[in-house]
């Protein structure tokens, strides 16, 4: 990339998120907006020292590292066992429906699928007769874990199924066998590293994604603890105009921590490359 | 013209969309451009257009409540005072604390009364003939039928804790004024205990609350819930209207009442079309367009117009409109109507709610 155009693709993608944040920074010490008292530390030490910015950004990790944990198995599954079927085009069309979801009506869609009046509890109520209970707004956030986990798999299995492609695997399995691999090592050591490997900027992108979701939180989740975007939204859009300083200061929280998780990503994949 | 207004309900973005643009469009050549936002996002951007230091606002009008029009004000963001300009204000009874008085501030011009509203219980007459009328049946009545009730956390549950601590209070003045702090520690005080003592025969036993009222108007509808609310009293009707709700469904006030406000209109400080705001304004309160709101198959908002002073054939429309309404009648609505409170005990409220019952 020449100099102009690296200069032009960073004041595009890098420029807006720094100004940003330099906003948000600024807000947040008492330096920016509306009645600003002047530099101040207090709004930080108020949200580092609450125990409900640490419980959110931990639910936040967890839940995101949850779904990944799972749907990435699942996406190689299907990959390495049905890749025939997956050539089907009308397959991956129905697969990339999904994926094409919004969002806001895939929580909706849990909604209707997961609350204690929605299909599974009422499909659970003919075929046993007992009450199932609500699967949104629970304790064990399953609700979101598993609305998330379902918009997941199909975007991970066709970004897999494609490297597959890409990286020639059934030749690559073909050469393995002739060398005398087994089925397993060629699993364990020939696919599932290759597609990992390939895959990893990706994951980790999708882990960041997860890592902020909003309308399916918002909608399946409890409000105590909820997922650090909620909160931060929480705060920036309710009656207090005095939460809105803190609100700043968790987004530069938040903003940090991505750009810790974005940057293990990129270390880890300069490693694997 | 820009009007910044909620759009969350399809019966309102038509009488908006297919009624009010047309007919000022019609009669004063404006262009009216419906634009969503509501409550805190009015305030975000009106607040971010004096952070930036833009000249004119992106938004000529907006829909605002009280608590916004309390953070409005603190951040000198509305034009005003501009009703008296309006010819249309004969017919609003300002004197009305329902309507003249907003969250216990003085509107003092800088805002005009569009609608009022009374919040309403609504339940399923078949499933519940006999619904609870006070917080002492209410809590028989979930010790009966545990997981049949929530309150939302959102404005509405907000308002309804805010009657709630009023009852507690004992008389329907006692929140009267500005806002005062050791009452609020008392009443809130029975307030939460009233809710943790009952709370585990709430839905989800009382660990969430659903986020708005819209999820709750979807539980009551698929049997989940036994009650919803809504700010409006007639909303009711549009509901079953829509087949949202079942023909069965009524809304009813508590004994001890429920707090009875208004919306408004206001102008941006910033707004380079203050003229043609106005004029939509006076429009918005004209007897015609008041009525046409008022009717369930349009909105089902109530009237601001004092119908003693408009003519006595608009105001035999006025009451032809209430026939046939699934809502109490409008003297028992009166009858238990309580005053908003001053805004910091919404804010006090909200934030506590989650701190003593959310938490806990």
């Amino acid at each position: 990339m020449s100099g102009g155009y690296r200069g032009l693709f960073y004041g595009i993608s890098l420029l807006p998120l720094l100004a940003g944040t330099v906003y948000a920074l600024a807000y947040s010490l008492g330096l920016a907006g509306i009645g600003a008292p002047a530099f101040t530390t207090g709004y930080w030490a108020l949200v580092l020292q609450s125990p409900e910015t640490w419980i959110s950004l931990l639910l936040s990790l967890a839940i995101a590292l949850a779904v990944v944990i799972t749907a990435v198995p699942v996406a190689l599954l299907l990959v390495l066992n049905y890749s025939e079927v997956l050539e089907n085009p009308v397959i991956r069309y129905l697969l990339f429906l999904p994926v094409s979801v919004p969002p806001l009506i895939a929580a909706f869609m849990g909604t209707e699928w997961l609350g204690a009046g929605g299909m599974t509890a009422r499909a659970a109520l003919v075929a046993t007769g007992g009450v199932m209970p609500s699967l949104i707004n629970n304790y064990w956030h399953a609700g979101i874990f598993i609305t998330l986990t379902f918009m997941s798999i199909p975007f991970l299995t066709i970004l897999l199924w494609q490297y597959s492609r890409a990286e020639k695997l059934s030749g690559l399995a073909e050469l393995a066998t002739s060398l005398g691999a087994t089925r397993r090592q060629i699993l364990f050591r020939v696919a599932i590293p290759v597609l990992l490997n390939r895959a990893l900027p990706q994951i980790g992108l999708m882990f960041v994604f997860l890592f902020g979701a909003y309308e399916v939180p918002l909608l399946l989740g409890m409000q105590s603890p909820r997922m650090i975007s909620v909160l931060i939204a929480h705060k920036f859009s309710k009656f207090d105009l005095a939460d809105i300083p803190h609100a700043y200061a968790l987004t530069v929280l938040y903003a940090l921590v991505v750009s810790i998780i974005a940057w293990l990503v990129s270390r880890t994949n300069r490693e694997a490359a | 013209m820009y009007w910044m207004m909620w759009q969350g309900d399809p019966m309102i973005n038509r009488y908006v969309q297919e009624y009010v643009a047309p007919e000022v469009k019609k009669r004063f050549d404006i262009n009216l451009k419906p634009v969503p936002g509501q409550g805190n996002e009015v305030v975000k951007v009106l607040m971010a257009e004096q952070e930036a230091g833009v000249n004119h606002s992106a938004v000529d009008l907006c829909w605002i409540n009280g608590e916004t029009f309390f953070q409005l004000r603190q951040i000198a963001g509305l034009y005003g005072p501009f009703t008296d300009k309006l010819p249309g204000i004969q017919y609003v009874d300002l004197e009305n604390p329902f309507i003249g008085t907003d969250f216990q501030q003085k509107t003092d011009g800088y805002e005009c009364p569009w609608g009022n509203v009374q919040l309403a219980v609504i339940y399923d007459s078949l499933r519940t003939p006999a619904p609870p009328r006070d917080l002492a049946s209410l809590e028989q009545w979930l010790r009966e039928h545990p997981g049949k009730f929530t309150i939302p956390y959102d404005f509405t549950g907000m308002t309804l804790l805010k009657s709630w601590m009023i009852a507690f209070g004992g008389s329907s003045e006692i929140l009267d004024g500005p806002f005062r702090e050791d009452l609020y520690l008392k009443l809130s005080g029975e307030l939460w205990g009233y809710i943790n003592r009952n709370k585990s025969f709430f839905w989800q036993k009382g660990t969430t609350f659903p986020e708005n009222l819209a999820a709750m108007h979807r539980m009551f509808a698929n049997g989940e819930l036994d009650f919803t609310f809504s700010n409006n009293h007639n909303e009711v009707d549009n509901k079953i209207g829509q087949g949202v709700f079942p023909g069965s469904a009524r809304s009813y006030v508590f004994d001890s009442g429920t707090i009875r406000n208004s919306h408004y209109l206001g102008i941006p400080a910033k707004s380079a079309n203050k003229a043609g705001a106005m004029v939509v304004a006076d429009f918005l309160i004209s007897p015609e367009a008041q009525l046409k709101k008022q009717d369930p198959g349009v909105w089902g908002d109530g009237t601001v117009l004092s119908l003693s002073r408009l003519p006595a054939g608009l105001r035999e429309q006025f009451t032809q409109a209430r026939r046939g309404s699934h809502a109490p009648d409008p003297d028992s609505l009166m009858k238990r109507a309580l005053k908003e409170p001053a805004p910091e005990y919404m804010i006090r409220l909200y934030r506590d709610f989650r701190t003593f019952i959310i938490e806990k």
